[in-house]
């Protein structure tokens, strides 16, 4: 009866210790203080309505998943006949496809240095990118950057003026 | 037409086009809740608008001693036309991504532009050369 018990016990930590391990911290974004910037030729400026979903365990970094938001209406690159050049038709088309989404698929790396394999949906055209990212872990508040670039006519982006490429870089600072 | 009398000339039109320019940005700014006073305020103002009438004053007042008082037509001509082609750099002016609603700001500074001449032209009449 006592090494039933004993196992049973043993099984319920072995159990628990499983859960624990594959759960992974949802960080939570300071809506004040994060950026998203983008930066082409004779174009640069920042988007807003940033919406996030962060499961993310530094430890495991494969049990993580992302996925973030942007309001395509709130593109501002200083000048007022830009924004709506970048809100028309041609370009991102903020009537019809109001956000721009990220989904992870799988997310690889260590030591603070990460990588986002992800579904990356401009203009309703849904491409897969890769997203090298940084987390800083500062406690309970702590930072993710990122950084990589897109090629917009791959996203239906024909406008002319529209650069062959754009950077893109997110600082999202995150609280637990 | 004395340079004192030009100075004096551009002064009041400086004044008259400031306060007119500064009620104008408190109207502008509350009626449509936008702040522009990082690239806009009273201080850019009253340095812009100063500039702007010295500059006309002196042109009427060269003007004057080098062609006379047909010279006056054509100055006014060459005033407008530069007050209406100074809005162009508004239109391709780049603000600081940290402001809300950048296509907001021609509405503000466009009119700005005309007051100095505006106001310089108002007042000629009690400004007129014996």
């Amino acid at each position: 009866m006592k090494s039933i018990k004993l196992a049973l016990g043993a099984l319920t930590v072995l159990v628990a210790s499983a859960f624990t391990a594959i759960q992974s911290t949802n960080w939570k974004l300071n809506e004040n203080t994060y950026s998203v910037t983008f930066k082409g030729k004779n174009v640069d400026g920042v988007i807003k309505g940033l919406k996030t979903n962060i499961e993310f365990d530094e430890a495991k970094p494969e049990n993580s998943k992302i996925s973030a938001s942007l309001d395509v209406n709130t593109i501002n690159t200083g000048n007022g006949m830009k924004n709506k050049h970048a809100k028309s038709e041609d370009a991102l088309d903020a009537k019809q496809f109001p956000t721009i989404n990220f989904e992870s698929v799988s997310v690889s790396g260590k030591s603070g240095a990460y990588t986002a394999i992800g579904k990356l949906t401009i203009k309703g055209v849904t491409k897969e990118i890769s997203l090298p990212f940084a987390f800083e872990n500062k406690g309970t508040e702590s930072e993710f950057k990122g950084k990589f670039t897109i090629i917009p006519k791959d996203y239906n982006i024909t406008k002319g003026g529209t650069p062959e490429t754009l950077e893109i870089e997110i600082t999202t600072p995150v609280t637990k | 037409m004395t340079i004192k009398r030009t100075l004096i000339h551009a002064l009041i039109s400086a004044l008259l086009a400031i306060a007119a320019s500064v009620i104008y940005n408190i109207i502008y700014s509350t009626a449509f809740e936008l702040n522009f006073s990082s690239v806009l305020n009273t201080g850019s103002i009253i340095g812009a608008t100063l500039f702007g009438c010295l500059i006309i004053g002196l042109t009427y007042y060269f003007g004057f001693k080098w062609k006379g008082e047909k010279s006056k037509g054509w100055i006014n001509i060459l005033v407008s036309v530069l007050s209406f082609a100074s809005i162009i750099s508004i239109l391709g002016m780049r603000l600081p991504v940290t402001i809300e609603s950048p296509e907001m700001f021609p509405g503000l500074a466009i009119p700005m532009h005309f007051f100095p001449a505006l106001s310089f032209f108002t007042i000629a009449p009690f400004f007129k050369s014996n």
